[in-house]
Parts: structure tokens; C-alpha cells; sequence
């Protein structure tokens, strides 16, 4: 039976945690037929370098293993189809010889590959932010689903509902969490980059952490942090989020919607 | 409440039918009516920086007349439920303003709009603040009943709805197309708007004098027209900034991206 978007909004906003939220998500696409969800995002943080792809999802480990260790993001089609466009992607259009025709060597291995795990039918469903360079994305498939006609027809019959779910979930899903330890950052390094996206001079923060650290001590004990230890402390940061300095580095946060927040108890002088 | 409350899906399948924002307004009023409201507001606040003028543009079926008093007696500043929806991101039920509690915090400021806006009729109703949280726009919609109900019985049917409500103002608000409506607020004509379109293609004002011109002659055929010069283009982008209460160009860009609504690129 199919779930209706009152059903899923009413579970969904009673989920607690991300967690819950995934598991109301998978349960309503459940009703129409998916069983594997991917929700991502491209933070578009550098043009030159090449683009960062954050993403959750319940696929097979291994293929996603794969699929970042081949950096396949920066070919797959329907990540560069979603940047363009607002309209669903049915998988199956990645087929047709005309597409086909349109798509590089790499496009058509990551598609081939997909198809290899399983992941060959489905639909993807851009989600734009009007006033954010950030570009999401939602797909939904089954796995070892082959009959593209059938899924299509049922996709077209509840397109509505399923844009929607995928609408409420991208609305009401915090994934900071997901894109700290995308970018592996400690716990000091987001208090750092708090501070500096609260307008903090290095000094002050070095002032602020040392003595926080004293006044704590017994528990994880750190070593005191120079000024220059801090900057290069820093400088590891904007390397790990792949920006050039500092000004970039709290753009991207603030772009991706997710600056950490200031440890309120650290003793500042003002 | 003679109706049945409309379901989400029927809002969204309804809402997909609409073909531009006065159809999907007409949709949202007929939504919102099976819950028992007649009144809505959708605003968004361009600059919440703090220290500068605080902008608000809204669509609303507010009495035209509420408005006028509302703007002329810049009631913005001094509104609870804006102030309340910049910082939550819960629904606010206006019943909260009626409480001595809240009365007791409230500046005379304050509380004389709480207090007009109930001889108006407005004061039944909820809020929903609409986030995106990396913006420095803040976007919120408001349904209200005007004499319809009262308090109790509007917030017993909001939080038994409460999730419909909710989702409903979320998906109007990734829906809904307000270019225009930002546009009109600040009165920027098309010529205007194409002028934006070309210098955040980052365009220099020779080549938008030049690239000006050469429409005006496609559109003349070969006929006569008077060209336009980079010292008047220059004085029209002044008068552009002025209008949008910006310094220069790339805070006038600023503006309008982070606003979601950079115009149509270049010439069709």
C-alpha cells in the first residue's frame, strides 16, 4: 500500500535523529517499491579543483568503495543532469541511443558499472535551493530491478508524492554530522573554524582554547597551542576542505548551511 | 470547519497543475480554507544583518488598508512574529501574544501592533518560520482566520494538523516562483532587470551600452532610435542601486542572489 505524503510527513516530523528520519524515508519509498535511497549534495566549493560529492545512502558498501575510490562522481551523469535541471532523471533515459550518443566513455562506465551492482533502474530528483550555489540530489532504486517500463510507469503515476517525500526529507534533514566527517574534522577543528567564522583573531583563540584546556585539565589533556601551532593548525583545516584561506573556508561552511557552533563556556576576554 | 482538510498529496497534485504564482496562491487559499483559514502571508526578509534597514517583502490577501497602515507606521521593526521567526524555526501561535506573560515583555512598540493587528481581525493564527539555513533570508508564512474561530479552537485544529500545515507552507515555499513579486517590491522595470542580467554575467558597461544598442536597432529594423550612452547607462545603474537600497554593483548582486532571483541571462 502507498504511503501518502500525510503519512510520511506525519512520521517524518516526529522522527527524532537522523537515523529515524532515514528510516521513515525508507520505509515510505518502501511502500512504492525502492529499497535503496541516496541523498547528496555538491558544495561547489572550488571551480578549479574537482567537485566534492557528499552524500548518504543505503547502498552496498563495496560499490560505494568503489565508486569514490574511481572518483566516478565527476562522471556520473546524473549528478551533471541534476546541476542543470529541475526535472526528475529516470534512470532508463541513460539507455536510449540518443543519450547514449551524448555521453563520454566515463559517463557510460559509471552507468555500466551501477547497472553491474544491481543499481541499473531508478530515478534521481534534483533539489535546488533558489539562492544557493550548493546543488542536492535524491535518488531512489531497487536493486536488481531490470523492468525499467514498469518502474517508470509507476514513477510517472506518483511523481508528485515521491518529489514531495523527497522534498520534506531534504527540508528537514540535518547533515552536518555527515559533512564534518566527510571532511574528517576533529571536534578542535570545528571549534576552530566556529571561532573564526564568529569573527575571532587566531591570538584570541589560541588565548581561549589554553585556557579552557587548563581549567578542564584531567580529561584528554592537550598540549598547549601556540599562535604559529594554531595557524598551522589552520592551514591542515583549509587543506581538509580544499580552500585556499581562511575568508573560504567559512564560505563554504556557511554556503553548505552547517558552521559549527561556538563553544559558549570558552573564557574570551572582551 | 464545513470541509474536509485538504491532504497533502491533493495540495501537491493540485499545486503541480499551477501554471504560475497567482495559480499557485489560488491553490494555497483553497488548501488553507479546508483547515478554517481565509488569510495567509508569505515574506521574506532580504538583509537580516543587523544594523541596516530591515526590508520586507510579502504576498498576502491582507485588507489592502491593514497594509497601508502596517507600512506607514513601519510596523516591521517592532512586529513579535517577525522578530520570533527570525530566530526559531518552530511554528509561533499568535495566541502567545494575547498572555499577560508575553504582554509583560512586549515594548509599547510591540504591543501597539498586537494590538492593531487585532482590530484589524488578524489575530488568530500561526506563523511558520521556513529556514534555509545557510541564507541571510529569512522566509515565514503566516495563516490566520479572521473571526472564524477563536484561540483555543484554532490551536487545538493547528496541532492536530500541525504536520499538514507545516509541510504545506515548506513545499509552497520550495514551489512558488516570487522573481516577479521582488521585482515589483522594488519597483525595477525590465529594461532594469536586463541591466542586472548582463553585469552579474559580469558584463562591463561599454559592452552593455553596445550590446543595448545593437536590440534597439534589431528591434527598429534598420529605423532610426536614439542610442544610448555609457554615462546614461551609468546614471540608470545608480538609480538601480537606489532603488534596491544598495552601495554599488556587487552588493546590488549580492542582493539579488542571495534573494535567489538573478534575472534571465542576456538577450533571447
Amino acid at each position: 500500500m502507498n504511503w501518502s505524503l500525510d503519512k510520511f510527513s506525519e512520521q517524518f516530523w516526529r522522527a527524532t535523529d537522523l537515523d529515524d528520519q532515514i528510516e521513515v524515508l525508507l520505509k515510505a519509498i518502501g511502500s512504492f517499491g525502492y529499497d535503496t535511497y541516496l541523498f547528496g549534495l555538491v558544495p561547489k566549493t572550488t571551480a578549479s579543483r574537482s567537485r566534492d560529492f557528499i552524500m548518504i545512502s543505503n547502498y552496498d558498501p563495496e560499490w560505494l568503495s568503489e565508486y569514490s575510490r574511481e572518483e566516478m562522481f565527476t562522471h556520473d551523469r546524473t549528478i551533471s543532469m541534476a546541476l542543470l535541471s529541475q526535472d526528475p532523471i529516470l534512470w532508463s533515459s541513460l539507455r536510449t541511443p540518443e543519450e547514449r550518443s551524448i555521453m563520454t566513455p566515463e559517463e557510460i562506465h559509471v552507468h555500466e558499472r551501477a547497472t553491474a551492482w544491481g543499481y541499473g533502474t531508478g530515478v534521481s530528483i534534483p533539489l535546488w535551493l533558489p539562492n544557493s550555489t550548493v546543488r542536492y540530489g535524491m535518488s531512489f532504486s531497487r536493486r536488481g530491478l531490470t523492468d525499467a517500463k514498469k518502474h517508470d510507469a509507476m514513477f510517472r503515476e506518483h511523481q508528485q508524492t515521491l518529489v514531495s517525500i523527497a522534498k520534506l526529507f531534504f527540508l528537514g534533514v540535518d547533515i552536518s554530522g555527515k559533512i564534518y566527517s566527510h571532511y574528517k574534522l576533529t571536534d578542535l577543528e570545528l571549534q576552530i573554524i566556529a571561532l573564526l567564522a564568529n569573527g575571532r583573531k587566531v591570538k584570541e583563540i589560541a588565548y581561549a582554547l589554553n585556557k579552557d584546556q587548563t581549567r578542564n585539565s584531567g580529561q584528554s589533556y592537550r598540549e598547549p597551542l601556540s599562535e604559529s601551532a594554531l595557524h598551522q593548525r589552520i592551514t591542515k583545516i583549509w587543506k581538509k576542505v580544499g580552500t585556499n584561506n581562511t575568508n573560504h573556508l567559512v564560505a563554504a561552511f556557511s554556503q553548505l548551511g552547517v558552521t559549527p557552533e561556538v563553544n559558549q563556556s570558552l573564557p574570551f576576554v572582551d | 470547519m464545513t470541509q474536509t482538510p485538504w491532504t497533502l498529496d491533493q495540495f501537491v497534485a493540485q499545486f503541480a497543475l499551477a501554471r504560475d504564482l497567482d495559480e499557485q496562491i489560488g491553490v494555497l487559499k483553497r488548501a488553507i480554507s479546508s483547515f478554517g483559514y481565509d488569510t495567509y502571508v508569505f515574506g521574506l526578509i532580504p538583509n537580516t544583518q543587523p544594523n541596516e534597514a530591515r526590508d520586507f517583502i510579502m504576498i498576502t490577501n491582507y485588507d489592502p488598508d491593514w497594509m497601508q497602515e502596517y507600512a506607514d507606521r513601519n510596523f516591521t521593526p517592532h512586529d513579535n512574529v517577525i522578530t520570533h521567526g527570525l530566530l526559531r524555526d518552530e511554528p509561533i501561535l499568535w495566541s502567545r501574544y494575547h498572555t499577560p506573560e508575553e504582554r509583560e515583555l512586549m515594548t509599547p512598540e510591540e504591543a501597539l501592533v498586537i494590538e492593531r493587528s487585532t482590530a484589524w481581525g488578524y489575530h488568530v493564527g500561526v506563523t511558520i518560520p521556513l529556514w534555509i539555513p545557510h541564507s541571510l533570508v529569512r522566509y515565514g508564512m503566516s495563516f490566520s482566520t479572521r473571526w472564524l474561530m477563536d484561540f483555543d479552537a484554532h490551536d487545538a485544529m493547528f496541532e492536530k494538523h500541525r504536520h499538514a500545515l507545516v509541510s504545506m507552507a515548506k513545499l509552497f515555499f520550495l514551489g512558488a516562483d516570487l522573481s516577479g513579486k521582488v521585482f515589483d517590491h522594488y519597483g525595477l522595470t525590465r529594461a532594469e532587470q536586463q541591466i542586472i542580467a548582463l553585469l552579474s554575467n559580469g558584463r562591463k558597461i561599454k559592452e552593455i551600452t553596445h550590446l543595448l544598442n545593437q536590440e534597439q536597432a534589431r528591434l527598429h529594423n534598420g529605423g532610426d532610435f536614439s542610442p544610448i550612452t555609457e554615462s546614461a547607462l551609468h546614471q540608470r545603474v545608480t538609480r538601480i542601486w537606489k532603488k534596491v537600497g544598495v552601495k554599488n554593483t556587487s552588493h546590488l548582486l549580492a542582493t539579488m542572489s542571495e534573494l535567489g532571483i538573478m534575472p534571465d541571462s542576456e538577450f533571447h
